[in-house]
Parts: C-alpha cells; structure tokens; sequence
C-alpha cells in the first residue's frame, strides 16, 4: 500500500481552499480563501505560488490555462483542481483534526475554551 | 481612473518573472491591479517566493556544489602560494566562485520547464558561468582602479582559460538527463517505443560527452603548447594524461557507448530484459563517466596539496588536500546514487509495465 502523503499546515490550507472553490480556483481566488481561512494570520501571495507549485510536484493537485481573459490584459488563469491523492491527503489530515479536535473536547468539554491562566 | 498597469511596469515585471510562471502570475497581478505601486509591491513580494521555490525544486545541490568545486580549482583556488604573492590563491578564485554558483543557481530557476536540447543548455549554463565570473573581474578591477585593492587580486588569463576548459565538465556533470528519455511509458504497449526514444537519447548524450570531451582536448591542448610545453613539470605530466584518458574514452564512447536497436519482432518480455539491461548498463558508464570527468581535477589536487614539502611542525596542506579529495570524492559518490536512485526507480515502473 502507498505511504500516506505528509501535509504540512499550510499545505492543508490551500488544498482546502482549493477543494472549497472548485471550479473556480486559480491564483487570486485561492490567494482570497486562504487569506480568510488562516486569519488573524496575513497571507503573502508568494506563499501560495510557492505551495501551489509543490503540491504540483507531489502530484496531489492539477493545473492548467484557461483561454486569455481581457480583463488580465489577455493572460490566462492558472486553474488547479485536487488530485485523488491530493484528496486522499486531505482526508486524512482533516480525520487528525478531527481525532485531535476530540481529544482537546474530551479535556476541556464540547465548545468549551480553555481559560488563559487555568492550570 | 486607469485599470491597466503601465505597459513599461509590465514589461519589466514580465523579464523579471521565471518564464512558466509569467503568464499566470502577470494576469493575477494585472487583476489586481490598483495602482502602479501597488502592482509593483505586489510583484516585489511575489518574486522572491517564486524564485526560491524554483531554486529549490530544480537545483540539485551535489550538482551545484561540485561545480563550484571544479571552478574553484581550475581558477586556482588550491594552487599552491607564490613567494612573492601578497593576496592568497583561495581568496583571489573565492569571488568568481561564488559569483558564478550564484548565477548557476539564477540559471535553474529561469529555465523554462521543458528540457533544453543540449545547445540550448550548454549555452545557458557557459553565459551563466561566464557571466559570473565577468562580473566579478569588472568589480575587481574597478575595485583595483580605485585603489582599494593591490592589482593581484585580479585573475591571471591562465586561471580564465582553465575555467573556461572546465565549461565541458561543468555542463556534463548537470546533463544527467539520459535517464528521462525513457519519458513515462504510459502502457504496456509503448514499451517499443519508449525504448527507441531511449536510444536516441543515449546516442545524443554519447555525442554530446565526446563533442565535450574533445573541446577540453583542446583547450588543455592549447593551455599545454602556451604556457608548459617547454616548462614541463607536473602540470604538463597532468595534462598529457588527461588527453590520453579523454582520447581513450572518446573512442569508447564512439565504438561501445551505444544502446543495440531492437531485434525484429521482439515480444514484450524481449522488449523489457533488452531495457533493463540497457539502462543498468548505462547507469553504470555514466556512473564511471563522472569519476573520469573529474579525474583531472583529482591530479591537480594532489600536485597541490599533497606535494609540499613537509617541513612545518604540522604538515596541515597535506592534510587538508587528503580531507578534501576524500570530499570530492564522497561527493561524486552522492551524486551517482541520486542518480542510482532514479534507475532504480525507472527499472521498477518497467517491471510493473511488463507484467502479464
């Protein structure tokens, strides 16, 4: 059976985003979503390429050109889309979110925060 | 209000953008267009990102740093110190080093993503190195015009022509690349195909070593009639022999080097042993190719480093010189298991493609 493929948290971010928009995922809109997943955290652009481009590498998601645009001065959008295995990760890091999630619910009660100063 | 950056920001954003990434990064730029400087802060902010990205996906460092190494040396970086000179050796060969590693590292991450043909590439590797190494001749000499620096510190024109005979070597060692012909057999059936393809390539890699092989031949050729024929000594010795070892291999290369053609008709099992056996096969000439292309460099250290007189209470040249070629020989070796790794690797996918 094939290893697990490892995500990195920044990783998980932008495959979610990418699973969350679809269809219509490419350079700016993903750059948007994971601006508004991670915040307070502020997000460069340049972060995202540059994960974009590894994901690609690891053959966990799929780009390709679409037709040139006018309004990007007749330049094609870079679209992206989950691979299976990209899909395949992603479960499995959201299945250790959820495990994780559990156990700090466990301890400290369903929707419960912990207080800053107790214990 | 205007929604188009300036068309002269555009363009310098567009040269300054690794070429697989311009069209898609210059549209989301452009779509978020605001003003000009803000278009020029966002692309300020992008590059550095898609830069380094694609320096550390496409620079093998055991590459890198053996070019650097051979550089280093052939600009005499080793040489054993002159009475006389007041700058030392390694200082002098350390600026154009690392000017020319750094404009190797640049190179990676703007070639475009396809392979380059090899005139493409031996192009863009020579101008990067070369590019580098002016560079930091034009600043030294500024610097010694100036007066900020003695006038040794600028390379001798022997040390640039060593450099420039080690160009062969430097675009050799990089074009590992004979392994990806075989591309990625998508099926069971293409498996015929596949194997020509890696013929082909094998031939053009074969006549591209020899095309190599034979310019060093001739630089060092014309190095040993300048400046040693009459001196003689050990680098004339060097030189001599690495005519013979080159002439040797060439020839080799020339009548051995080849992959067979496939025998008429040949079933896929046929088709598959040939393949394998091929691609071991040339695995382990390349493997040997790589300690050969550097075998001067091995010579070149010893008459260095090793043939001082040990006189000094600690005898610590000659121990750096051993410290070091064990390191440029563990770093060869790191190199052709990368590689190792890969033929093993591509001899697995074809063991699954050849499967009933």
């Amino acid at each position: 059976m094939a290893e697990p493929t490892s995500l990195g948290n920044f990783e998980q971010v932008v495959l979610t985003a990418i699973l969350a928009l679809g269809e219509e995922a490419y350079g700016v809109t993903i750059h948007a979503k994971v601006a508004e997943l991670s915040k307070p955290k502020r997000v460069v652009m340049g972060a995202v390429y540059a994960t974009l481009d590894r994901l690609t590498d690891k053959g966990l998601v799929r780009s390709w050109l679409s037709d040139p645009r006018p309004e990007r001065g007749g330049r094609s959008r870079r679209y992206f889309r989950l691979e299976p295995a990209g899909e395949r990760a992603l479960r499995d890091a959201a299945q250790a979110a959820r495990r994780m999630i559990d156990a700090i619910e466990r301890s400290w009660g369903s929707g419960a925060r912990r207080p800053a100063n107790s214990g | 209000m205007t929604t188009a950056p300036p068309p002269l920001l555009v363009a310098v954003v567009e040269r300054l953008l690794p070429p697989d990434a311009r069209e898609a990064v210059l549209g989301d730029l452009w779509e978020r267009y605001r003003s000009p400087m803000h278009f020029a802060a966002q692309a300020g902010a992008v590059l550095p990102f898609l830069v380094f990205a694609r320096v550390l996906r496409r620079s093998s460092w055991s590459i890198l740093g053996l070019q650097a190494f051979l550089l280093f040396a052939c600009l005499g970086g080793f040489a054993l110190p002159r009475g006389d000179a007041a700058v030392p050796m390694w200082a002098r060969a350390a600026l154009p080093t690392l000017c020319a590693f750094l404009a190797l590292v640049w190179h990676d991450a703007y070639r475009g993503t396809r392979t380059d043909g090899p005139p493409h590439a031996i192009w863009g590797e020579a101008v990067a190195v070369i590019l580098g190494i002016g560079l930091s001749q034009m600043l030294t000499i500024a610097l010694v015009a100036m007066a900020e620096l003695p006038a040794r510190w600028v390379l001798p024109l022997p040390a640039l022509l060593t450099a420039v005979g080690a160009l062969p070597a430097i675009y050799v060692l990089r074009a590992g690349s004979w392994l990806k012909v075989a591309g990625q057999p998508s099926a069971r059936a293409d498996l015929a195909e596949d194997y020509e393809r890696f013929r082909t390539r094998v031939r053009r890699r074969n006549r591209l070593e020899v095309c190599a092989m034979l310019a060093v031949m001739l630089i060092a050729g014309l190095a040993l009639v300048r400046y040693f024929l009459v001196s003689g000594g050990p680098v004339s010795a060097i030189i001599w022999l690495t005519q013979a070892q080159f002439a040797i291999l060439c020839v080799y290369l020339a009548t051995r080097g080849s992959a067979p053609a496939l025998p008429p008709q040949a079933s896929i099992a046929e088709v598959h042993q040939l393949f394998r056996s091929q691609l071991l096969r040339q695995h382990r000439l390349r493997r040997m190719l790589t300690w050969w292309w550097l075998a001067p460099l091995f010579f070149g250290l010893a008459r260095d480093l090793l043939t001082v007189p040990w006189t000094e209470p600690l005898p610590a040249r000659p121990i750096f010189g051993i410290v070091l070629m064990l390191t440029l020989a563990a770093c060869i070796h790191a190199l052709n298991e990368e590689r190792a790794n890969a033929v093993r690797r591509r001899v697995d996918e074809l063991g699954a493609l050849a499967l009933p």
